[in-house]
């Protein structure tokens, strides 16, 4: 969320509409929902190498693998 | 506040123009004097509205979208190649500098944009220096100067360049935006100011994601990546479909506005090539009777020559037959066999009683013998006439009765020659009134447009069911991928991954989905809200309704589209409540400005028009370019109590001189 209210006052308007529905659809998912505000704010800044960002970011977030097992 | 949060309430409280095309240096204020934040500028044509239009254009992104025509003009005028931004009557070594400047008020602070460009008199066609800066408050209420992508950030932010159309257009916008706007062009206006962007490109990017984490996953067994390859083509062939779907939707949006548009303009037409295909048949039909006429003519002629000498004879015939018919009243006819009374005479004896003639009797039947012989003569001589007689007689009323039937023909024809005749010139004369071959033209594009729609729409039934296909194939193969990943305990990392990230993109593509209708719904509420609010007749509307490509549709209350049906000034005033609904919708509460607002609105709806203005300026500032036309006796009667301020521009010796009204 740092980075989003770094951002020029309309972004900061318009993400957090965005992000409020991104919660809302990640049902309580943290780890789901952290990834997503992450790569938000890099898409707002705009200004990123996007491929190197979002799998540090990937790597980063989804530590709690039991979630994802059969 | 709008449906995203905060909003942004800013009006223009300053423009500086100096040396910019026309203008020498002017400064025109924008100060709230009344409850309407309204401002007028007033001048003729060529007097430099369009030209303060693109000054402001040209400051905040360095564009002067509107600059053609007056270009073009002036060429052809001047027959120069370019004309100089900077006023080429001004400009000397002393004075070489063309500054625009806006001056902004956003919650009593000022926001300053600034554009400079310095020019050596000797080369005007291009600048030596070049300067753009914002110069803005700072937290602690401190001035800064922000250039470069600092500065166009802050352009952006209160005047995105994607949607200045909705900020600073001329009235020929709000009249052909039907005409001129496609699904496209208005999504891609909504996604930007809504910030949609961001989420498109986190789904690209995402999507982008998994592919490469997939790549990964191959790496574990030929099995994964045969599976992954398949993946891979589908995906390009899914790609390329769905490219393909957009492709044709745009070109099925243009299909429809343009069907609309020929439409619109055929309304209150005449169907021309309909009458003229009736006229065409007409003529036909005429040609055919005059032949007709001329073949009954040449049957009658042939007619009367071949009974010629019948005729000559015939009052001879009548008059023989006349006779023949007295003679016979006379009993003259048959002719008395005198035989038979010369010897009735000879043996004095009756032969029909056997008595002897007396002699009373003898002398009367001497005495009609006598008369007999006179008459008998003639009478012998017609009696073996009258059969040719009769038979001639007759075959004279043939005649008669032929020649009367061909003269009812040729009546009958005349008279049928005669009304199609008229029907003819009244369908001259209705197509007298109208431009027929314009009026061709709009069928002919109307009806290619028809069939352009209509392919499009067979084309696109055929790529959604490809879709629906490859999709299908898709879910597939990604069962089949994760199966395969499954069972390589290696992958198991890789697999988890791609189903987070997936999950991920779910999320993503919902909350796209949400945000859009959201923000549609909202803007197609506050549209119908608006229109009906500043309508000044509500006529035989229900309501307005936006679909989900954002055409605008008005639906009549027997609930039928008919937004074909809006005079030109109801199409303006809907455009502009949905300007005024998506600004209010994203935010973006900015000042519009429009040039020639009521130049394309009939003379009855101009005041009506106008009124809507006073409406709407009790919560936006509005800053309005009429030429004197324009600004009637109606119109500023009005506006005279409500308008903050007025200027005038006056074009004096080539130059743009600014009047307070």
């Amino acid at each position: 969320m740092q980075n989003i209210e770094c951002c020029d006052k309309m972004a900061s308007t318009s993400t957090i509409r965005i992000l409020e529905d991104l919660r809302k659809n990640c049902q309580e998912d943290k780890n789901l929902q952290l990834f997503l505000e992450a790569i938000l704010s890099e898409e707002i800044k705009g200004k990123h190498r996007w491929r190197e960002y979002y799998k540090k970011t990937l790597d980063e977030f989804i530590g709690d693998w039991d979630r994802y097992e059969d | 506040m709008n449906l995203l949060g905060i909003g942004i309430d800013m009006r223009i409280e300053k423009i500086y123009i100096k040396n910019y095309s026309r203008f020498n240096e002017i400064e025109l204020s924008f100060p709230k004097n009344s409850d309407n934040d309204l401002h007028f500028i007033i001048g003729k044509n060529g007097s430099g509205k369009t030209d303060f239009l693109n000054a402001i254009n040209w400051c905040l992104y360095e564009t002067e979208p509107h600059k053609t025509k007056r270009k073009s003009k002036l060429d052809s005028k001047d027959g120069r190649e370019k004309l100089p931004r900077i006023n080429v009557y001004t400009v000397d070594s002393d004075n070489n500098n063309l500054i625009v400047e806006i001056w902004l008020e956003d919650n009593n602070e000022y926001i300053i944009f600034h554009r400079k460009e310095v020019y050596d008199v000797k080369n005007l066609s291009h600048p030596i220096e070049k300067e753009f800066y914002v110069d803005i408050p700072d937290e602690k209420g401190n001035r800064k100067i922000l250039t470069d992508d600092d500065a166009n950030l802050v352009v952006s932010q209160y005047f995105p360049e994607a949607i200045s159309e909705y900020f600073f257009f001329d009235g020929e916008r709000l009249d052909r935006y039907f005409q001129i706007a496609t699904s496209k062009d208005i999504n891609h206006e909504i996604f930007t100011i809504s910030y949609i962007n961001a989420l498109e490109q986190m789904k690209d990017h995402t999507e982008l994601l998994i592919k490469d984490i997939e790549k990964e996953g191959g790496k574990f067994s030929a099995n994964i990546e045969e599976i992954r390859e398949k993946q891979e083509e589908n995906l390009t062939k899914l790609e390329d479909i769905s490219e393909r779907i957009e492709e044709t939707n745009e070109q099925l949006e243009i299909a429809k506005k343009k069907v609309s548009e020929y439409h619109s303009l055929l309304k209150n037409q005449l169907d021309v090539s309909e009458k003229e295909k009736e006229l065409k048949q007409l003529k036909l039909h005429r040609e055919k009777k005059e032949e007709l006429i001329k073949e009954y003519e040449t049957k009658k002629r042939r007619i009367l020559f071949k009974n010629t000498i019948n005729m000559g004879l015939w009052h001879s015939c009548k008059h023989s037959l006349n006779l023949i018919e007295e003679k016979r009243k006379n009993l003259e006819l048959p002719p008395v066999e005198e035989e038979i009374i010369e010897k009735v005479l000879k043996h004095e004896n009756c032969d029909i009683c056997g008595n002897p003639l007396d002699k009373t009797s003898k002398k009367r039947m001497s005495l009609l013998l006598e008369q007999f012989k006179s008459t008998s003569k003639s009478v012998k001589l017609l009696e073996p006439m009258e059969k040719p007689l009769n038979k001639f007689n007759l075959k004279i009323n043939d005649f008669k009765e032929n020649l009367d039937d061909i003269n009812n023909l040729i009546k009958d024809s005349n008279n049928d020659y005669d009304f199609i005749d008229s029907q003819i010139s009244a369908i001259n004369n209705e197509l007298g009134g109208y431009n027929v071959e314009e009026i061709k033209k709009w069928h002919l594009e109307r009806n290619k447009f028809e069939k352009i729609r209509d392919q499009n729409l067979i084309s696109l039934g055929h790529l959604e069911s490809n879709e629906k296909s490859l999709k299908q194939k898709k879910e597939k193969l990604e069962k089949e991928f994760d199966q395969a990943l499954k069972e390589n305990k290696k992958a198991n990392e890789t697999r988890k991954k791609i189903q987070f990230v997936n999950k991920a993109l779910n999320v993503i593509l919902t909350s796209k989905e949400n945000i859009m209708n959201e923000t549609r719904i909202e803007i197609g509420k506050e549209t119908n809200k608006l229109f009906f609010e500043l309508l000044w007749d509500e006529g035989n509307y229900k309501k307005i309704i936006i679909d989900k490509n954002y055409n605008l549709g008005v639906i009549h209350e027997h609930d039928y589209e008919c937004l074909d049906d809006l005079s030109a000034a109801q199409r303006e005033l809907l455009v502009l409540s949905f300007t005024l609904a998506l600004h209010k919708i994203s935010g973006y509460e900015a000042p519009i400005l429009i040039d020639t607002p009521v130049a394309r609105i009939s003379d009855d709806n101009r005041t009506n028009f106008a009124n809507t203005f006073l409406d709407v300026t009790k919560n936006k500032q509005i800053i309005l370019l009429f030429t004197p036309n324009e600004y009637s006796i109606e119109i500023k009667d009005l506006f005279e109590d409500n308008v903050s301020n007025k200027y005038e521009f006056k074009k004096i010796d080539k130059i743009t001189e600014l009047g307070v009204l």
